[in-house]
């Protein structure tokens, strides 16, 4: 074989092999996401930039702390399709917004671009990423098709940590630590992504239930160790 | 002249080391770009953009109580705010007893504010949190001059974390 022909064949399959180790390692997913843009008066976010979810979220909430005005948007996409479902509401105190997913989106990165509006008419963007990887379900305790699950809080932790239950299922968390606990929503502190699920303190021995009827992920944690103490719920 | 059974073993090397070699490209760029974390976008918004607000309305001015105009701070609200009284941007003609701050979340006893004016702390007496733990007030010195109030609270939860708020009011009696 000629030196030139050799010669050719080396560079085409350097140049594949850049090709494939290149698409290889961007697709490789819940590590790869772009820097979060923050606007002004931006505290939090559920999911979190960079999460990686077992489920769907019931909504994407943005906090902040200054008044929301109308105008502000929450829009979830996936390659270039919005998945958001519905409106972007703004909570009563304006100190958040929010927007729900539709419940069959697909496993992949997820790309939110809101805009932050406030009274002044001004308005700014802001983006972050999260994803949704369904494999991850299987690490989850099942307990689908009780009615009733209980959650002990024990040696500052929840146990089970992740539990996965059916629509419909009465979920009571139940402090057997000697010292006060708490069942909160994310983000700590807003507590906004499922504030029906808040509780205020829990004493020692106390209980604290909550029905789950929506369909997707719930991420929590407990106020007083806010750091450390966590937990989450899948509900199909 | 190459032989033939010398080309395959030579082409899969250089495959291979394609392969290393774009990987380890591909590391680096998206170590790189995982490194440049301190360059997150922040778009500005003037925090102290002010309302300015003029007392054209009772009391009437006199001599003693001319006419001030008065520009508000934006207020900054920490997590859990429900409302405050006197509210932002309150123009009183008597002098409140109290700031109180409402939240929607259990505050810790750290919590704290301070309400001044011209840089003096007029506040008197301990901060309280209500039984429900939920007002964070504080008493008003009953001699508090006219002029422009600030008040900043710190917010804080059952972990230790603290977050800030403020709002500002005015007397002019």
């Amino acid at each position: 074989m000629q030196r030139k022909t050799i010669t050719w064949l080396v560079g085409g399959f350097v140049l594949l092999g850049l090709a494939m180790g290149g698409w290889f390692l961007s697709n490789r997913g819940d590590d790869n996401f772009t820097n979060p843009k923050k606007v002004p008066h931006f505290e939090g976010s559920t999911p979190s930039h960079g999460a990686t979810l077992a489920a769907v979220p019931i909504n994407v909430v943005i906090d902040v702390n200054f008044d929301l005005a109308t105008g502000s948007s929450i829009t979830i996409l996936r390659d270039g399709q919005d998945v958001g479902s519905g409106e972007t509401t703004i909570d009563t105190n304006r100190l958040a917004m929010r927007r729900p997913m539709l419940p069959q989106a697909p496993d992949g990165r997820y790309t939110v671009r809101y805009s932050a509006c406030w009274p002044d008419q001004s308005c700014h963007d802001g983006s972050f990423q999260f994803a949704i990887d369904r494999t991850q379900a299987a690490t989850f305790i099942d307990h689908r098709g009780e009615t009733n699950v209980e959650i002990d809080m024990r040696a500052l932790a929840f146990a089970p940590l992740s539990v996965r239950v059916s629509s419909g299922t009465t979920v009571t968390w139940k402090n057997s630590d000697s010292v006060s606990h708490y069942v909160n929503t994310d983000n700590h502190p807003a507590h906004t992504y499922f504030p029906s699920q808040n509780s205020f303190e829990l004493k020692s021995g106390e209980n604290y239930a909550v029905t789950l009827t929506k369909a997707g992920i719930y991420p929590y944690h407990c106020s007083a160790h806010a750091g450390t103490m966590v937990g989450t719920l899948l509900v199909d | 002249m190459v032989k033939n059974t010398t080309i395959f073993p030579l082409l899969v090397g250089l495959l291979g080391t394609g392969l290393v070699l774009g990987g380890l490209a591909a590391f680096i760029v998206v170590r790189q770009s995982a490194a440049k974390q301190v360059p997150q976008e922040i778009s500005t918004h003037p925090s102290t953009q002010s309302t300015q607000t003029e007392v054209t309305s009772q009391p009437t001015p006199t001599a003693s109580s001319p006419v001030v105009a008065v520009s508000f701070d934006n207020p900054k609200k920490s997590a859990h705010y429900v409302q405050n009284t006197p509210g932002h941007g309150e123009i009183l003609t008597t002098i409140p007893a109290a700031i109180e701050i409402i939240f929607n979340f259990v505050l810790a006893a750290n919590s704290s504010i301070s309400i001044t004016s011209n840089g003096h702390d007029y506040g008197t007496g301990t901060i309280a949190i209500s039984a429900d733990r939920l007002t964070l007030s504080q008493r008003l010195d009953p001699a508090a001059p006219n002029g422009l109030y600030q008040v900043t609270y710190s917010a804080c939860w059952p972990d230790g974390s603290c977050h800030d708020g403020s709002f500002q009011f005015a007397i002019q009696q």
